[in-house]
């Protein structure tokens, strides 16, 4: 107990050390901010902040060292939007995807109110929430290229098929003896015959023929079954959340911020903008000193969750 | 940490939340003398849980050939070197470190993470003996060239590592029969579970990028019934029921008299601390060092109890009702020859005789006026 005390103690000191050498100043620009990806002169005369990360050090599981040491953060804002551009080191590029391969990633977190003292730094605490922009490679590609799946991760695995899941009657790949079952039958019964070889399907509202709903698949992918959000497509390419504590974290519907991400030479940049009014979710206000902290992950390196580095505590977030 | 009572270790251990046992523990006892590795109860839980997109390499039942089969590539020898020697004297508390009390500050359980290519095998070393058996060899008790099959469903664990490591305790162990769960809609596939467990039957699912395990076929609990790999056993080498901690233990339990009142069940590697909730009838014939490190010290008086099963006609009864109902027995009796199985409420569920009658038939069948040959 004493040691965690001490611990405490010196996190709070460092913190401080951190608040008082650290601090970002967003400033006014013209430029429209309401855009996913952000060219670098949009950020020409912000200053670049460089801000010290550590491992998360408060809740097993957690990392023993950190991965990243640094991020270098610039911001600007119109009045209306605040953009910031986000850089750090990580040798390679990161999307996860199979089995224990993770994503790359970053997050802004806010405190919910502005009301009195912010919540802790580390995910808020219970009636004390802040609002946190989480963006991922995995979520970017979710929006750029589609969500990828077991075809895309496992190019040469073979499955015979899935339930509900079957070629359409354009598919290529559908032999010839099936084209002529269903052709000679007309069409659809044979087919439909041919592919259930009298197994009776309980499917009474397909819209298409040939394309079952959604539903139906769902049975077999229970995280979608249960409405999960990290089993459906990030058409976003970033979640908005919300957390009272750690392992409480929220994904909230309809992100209004925006996010694009570019890995390169070693290097990621990120930039990430949103509303300074973010109705119901977190409020920045212009001539004011706001707070943020930030987080990032290597996913490469099996940073994922908890398991991250992390700003020690709030950074102030001067919006000129 | 908190300090909670491990029976199988005998002693109160670490594990990172209050300790609370469910009214009711799910458990499944495993008859390893009598185990074909036919995969029937894999093929029954893959066809029924595992079938989607996603889950191709899932498998929440196995069947792997011991020593050298593993799945995923070996779990049990990385965990146990992980861990490293520990020493267990018989008739003692297990004094060595479970999995919980030899973590790391920053970590809540001991672990080791499967890589992708690790679950790529399901069945490695299929079949695989200790050593190739020389023409004209001949065999002693116990094997000296050995193997064995080891069916692994999730042990629903009274203290879950999976559990403990969970950052969002998205997953949960039930009140009503101990089945542990991963909660579908809060998961976010950190994977922290699939590190955790040591059996690893946590898996993560590419496509829905949560988590998932064995949910102990629990609708079919809920309902009186035995999961499908149970079901479905063709050897009749498992049974389903309720475990009690030892004080509480009824004789007339079947799950209680295998492991607490003849102790010829035991958990495996009770020594990683987490209460497994499926036991094993040991094979006889394998390797005792190795036995003793999955099964724990006790393996051999086990091992002569069931060598005595023969005089006992009571707990021959039992083994013969294994697999002789597909629903779940809460009570047996073995009385004149006739094993019967209850419900819950007491019903009758199945009676079986405890010895089949023997007919003998003549090598020559006179009526067909041909020499019988050894087929049906």
């Amino acid at each position: 107990m004493k040691s965690i005390f001490s611990f405490l103690i010196g996190i709070s000191l460092v913190g401080n050390m951190a608040k008082g050498q650290e601090q970002i100043s967003a400033s006014l620009v013209e430029t429209p901010l309401q855009k996913a990806e952000l060219a670098d002169q949009v950020f020409e005369g912000a200053n670049e902040v460089p801000i010290s990360l550590m491992a998360q050090p408060m809740m097993p599981p957690r990392p023993a060292t950190t991965k990243t040491s640094q991020i270098f953060v610039k911001a600007v804002h119109n009045g209306e939007w605040i953009a910031f551009r986000l850089r750090w080191r990580d040798k390679e590029y990161s999307e996860g995807g199979p089995l224990g391969k993770f994503s790359d990633a970053v997050a802004l977190e806010f405190p919910k109110t502005n009301i009195g003292d912010p919540p802790p730094a580390f995910m808020g605490a219970k009636g004390q929430p802040v609002h946190i922009m989480h963006w991922r490679a995995q979520y970017q590609a979710d929006k750029v290229v589609g969500r990828k799946g077991v075809r895309d991760h496992y190019a040469q695995g073979g499955v015979d098929q899935y339930h509900f899941e079957y070629p359409s009657f354009s598919d290529a790949a559908l032999s010839q003896d099936v084209r002529e079952l269903t052709d000679k039958d007309g069409g659809k019964q044979g087919f439909w015959n041919f592919l259930f070889s009298g197994f009776l399907f309980a499917s009474q509202d397909e819209s298409e023929f040939g394309v079952f709903p959604e539903k139906s698949i769902e049975v077999y992918q229970t995280g979608r079954a249960a409405g999960n959000p990290q089993s459906y497509r990030k058409a976003q390419g970033i979640d908005d959340i919300t957390a009272e504590g750690f392992g409480t974290s929220q994904v909230l519907p309809d992100p209004s911020c925006l996010a694009f991400g570019r890995w390169q030479n070693g290097e990621w940049v990120v930039t990430i903008s949103r509303p300074l009014s973010y109705e119901g979710r977190s409020k920045l206000e212009t001539s004011t000193q706001a707070h943020i902290a930030f987080a990032v992950w290597q996913g490469g390196e099996g940073e994922v969750g908890g398991r991250k580095s992390v700003t020690m505590s709030w950074i102030p977030l001067n919006i000129q | 940490m908190a300090k909670v009572f491990n029976w199988q270790l005998k002693r109160e251990m670490e594990y990172f939340y209050e300790g609370h046992r469910p009214r009711r523990q799910w458990a499944i006892i495993f008859d390893l003398n009598k185990c074909i590795a036919c995969q029937t109860c894999t093929l029954a839980c893959k066809t029924t849980w595992t079938s989607g997109r996603g889950q191709e390499y899932m498998f929440w039942n196995n069947v792997e050939t011991k020593p050298y089969g593993s799945y995923p590539l070996a779990w049990d020898v990385r965990i146990l070197e992980k861990l490293g020697i520990q020493e267990w004297k018989k008739n003692e508390p297990y004094y060595g470190k479970t999995i919980f009390e030899a973590a790391p500050p920053e970590e809540r359980v001991l672990h080791f993470v499967p890589e992708d290519e690790d679950w790529m095998y399901p069945n490695i070393g299929e079949d695989d003996c200790t050593s190739s058996v020389p023409p004209g060899d001949h065999i002693e008790m116990p094997h000296d060239k050995w193997f064995f099959y080891l069916p692994r469903t999730c042990a629903h664990c009274t203290y879950p590592a999976c559990l403990a490591a969970c950052p969002r305790k998205a997953i949960y162990k039930r009140d009503e029969d101990g089945i542990v769960l991963i909660d579908q809609s809060r998961c976010k596939g950190y994977g922290e579970c699939v590190r955790a467990c040591p059996y690893k039957k946590s898996m993560y699912n590419t496509e829905t990028r949560v988590s998932e395990k064995c949910i102990g076929c629990f609708p079919a609990v809920e309902e009186g019934y035995q999961p499908m790999c149970v079901q479905n056993c063709i050897g009749k080498i498992r049974i389903m029921g309720f475990v009690n901690p030892p004080d509480k233990a009824r004789k007339d339990n079947p799950i209680d008299y295998l492991v607490h009142e003849k102790q010829v069940a035991l958990p495996y590697y009770p020594q990683l601390g987490t209460e497994p909730n499926i036991f094993y009838i040991p094979p006889v014939h394998a390797d005792q060092k190795y036995l003793s490190q999955m099964f724990g010290p006790k393996v051999d008086d086990a091992i002569k109890r069931y060598r005595t099963l023969a005089d006992d006609p009571v707990t021959q009864g039992l083994l013969v009702l294994m697999g002789s109902t597909d629903r779940i027995i809460h009570r047996f009796d073995v009385t004149g020859g006739i094993a019967k199985g209850f419900d819950e409420r007491g019903h009758e569920l199945v009676q079986v005789p405890v010895s089949e009658p023997i007919l003998e038939r003549s090598a020559f069948d006179e009526k067909l006026n041909v020499i019988r040959h050894n087929s049906p």
